[in-house]
């Protein structure tokens, strides 16, 4: 099979440049632009009373957040440092399209409408005919201190680990149900995907209609990670479809 | 197998003069306007070019970079900020003169695939193999090879997820095999 030769693309691309006679006119042109732009702002003397005004706000604002750590110090000091040693974050994509979302509790991830494409190494749902869009679900665990992450599927349906050595090399596993004590690194990456034997099912149904994806590719997966020095936290998180056969993604806690 | 080429981007040389400027928190002056453009515009340049295949609209989109980033000043808070924002300004910029064209020329199918050759044989072969990826495997794939960005900065640029980029990378990468195939074959 043919490599593409990087080498050449770079050596290439470095003699594509832009002339020094373009360069002066964008130059003159920005300079008029910055020209005009400086003379556009406020005088001196009105700033003077904005940052007066200003140094007003901070100050206040500071003393505002001071007694505020002051007091949850005083009242919580022992549970603030579990709460921040638990916290961690959970981003998840469609492998391969534009989505990210840390925070919000639900979302969807819109199906690509062409036919399923499965990432290399992952799971094969080979006897999928061409009108079933199935994808792979991507999640990123962000947080500190994190040592081991449990995922456990609640309809048997298939969790994946991918790490990655370099951003080239990468290694995939997967297991039915469960997979339990998964090593954590920056770079690895959680996944889900219904099971081969749900996907015949559906398959078996001859539609694409949101309740039978529903009916049989839904799931509830929990996520436990636990931390380096021994406690843990759980997350749930619900996967099923609306009318267009979107992705919802949930998260319950 | 990590492909990088080991070699550092051409604008370090220029870099370390608008990095102090910035330390003094950005004065933008005519000093450092020459400084910027001497130092990005052939990374602004080359970006426009790789998602538009078209010199002249790249031309456009880098004039506009630059005009937006002077209107901008104000939000341009570090070093490292100034050279991102250019970049994710550029990948806007050029979808969207991408998206205005589209409008404009609506033509007929057979003249698409020929203005699309006239395009890319004025560019060489090489970079127009990767020309001819979609934009979303083009641009991650521009960005890493040649621009050096890590698939973290690349993440943060698109708004995707790390897994998404290096996603992108790989199907990207085994399109350009496919493309180069296909080439060896018409051969």
């Amino acid at each position: 099979m043919s490599n593409f030769d990087f080498d050449k693309y770079k050596n290439s691309y470095d003699k594509v440049t832009v002339s020094d006679e373009r360069k002066e006119e964008i130059i003159a042109l920005m300079k008029k632009e910055n020209n005009s732009t400086d003379n556009a702002t406020k005088p001196q003397s009105q700033n003077k009373v904005i940052t007066f005004k200003r140094t007003i706000v901070l100050v206040a604002s500071l003393v505002l957040v001071i007694s505020a750590i002051f007091s949850l110090n005083l009242f919580n000091h022992t549970e603030s440092k579990k709460k921040s040693m638990q916290k961690f974050y959970i981003s998840a994509s469609l492998a391969d399209l534009d989505y990210k979302n840390s925070n919000s509790n639900s979302f969807v991830i819109s199906k690509e409408k062409k036919m399923l494409f499965l990432d290399e190494g992952n799971l094969a749902i080979n006897a999928v005919d061409n009108r079933l869009s199935i994808r792979l679900i991507q999640f990123e665990i962000e947080g500190k201190k994190i040592s081991n992450i449990d995922v456990k599927s609640k309809n048997n349906n298939r969790i994946f680990y991918t790490s990655y050595k370099s951003d080239d090399s990468y290694q995939t596993n997967s297991k039915l149900g469960e997979y339990n004590n998964i090593k954590y690194t920056k770079n690895s990456v959680l996944g889900w995907m219904p099971s081969s034997d749900k996907v015949d099912k559906v398959l078996q149904t001859n539609t694409e209609n949101w309740r039978v994806y529903n009916e049989y590719l839904s799931d509830e997966i929990t996520v436990t990670v636990y931390y380096s020095d021994g406690v843990y936290y759980s997350k749930d998180i619900s996967i099923s479809f609306d009318k267009n056969c979107n992705y919802l993604v949930h998260y319950i806690n | 197998m990590d492909q990088r080429f080991g070699y550092k981007p051409s604008v370090g040389k220029h870099s370390d003069k608008v990095y102090k400027h910035s330390e003094k928190g950005f004065i933008f002056d005519d000093n450092l306007i020459e400084e910027v453009v001497n130092t990005y515009s052939d990374m602004v340049y080359r970006i426009a070019l790789n998602i538009l295949c078209n010199r002249e609209d790249a031309n456009d989109v880098m004039q506009d970079v630059f005009l937006r980033l002077v209107r901008n000043k104000s939000k341009i808070k570090s070093k490292e900020h100034i050279k991102h924002w250019l970049i994710k300004v550029s990948i806007n910029c050029s979808k969207s003169k991408a998206t205005e064209s589209y409008k404009k020329n609506t033509v007929s199918i057979s003249e698409i695939s020929e203005s699309s050759i006239s395009c890319t044989n004025e560019i060489d072969e090489t970079i127009s193999s990767v020309m001819k990826l979609p934009e979303k495997y083009k641009v991650p794939i521009h960005l890493y090879y040649y621009q050096q960005l890590t698939v973290e900065e690349i993440s943060k640029i698109l708004g995707i997820t790390k897994s998404g980029v290096r996603s992108r990378l790989s199907r990207g990468r085994n399109m350009l095999k496919e493309i180069l195939e296909k080439e060896d074959n018409n051969e």
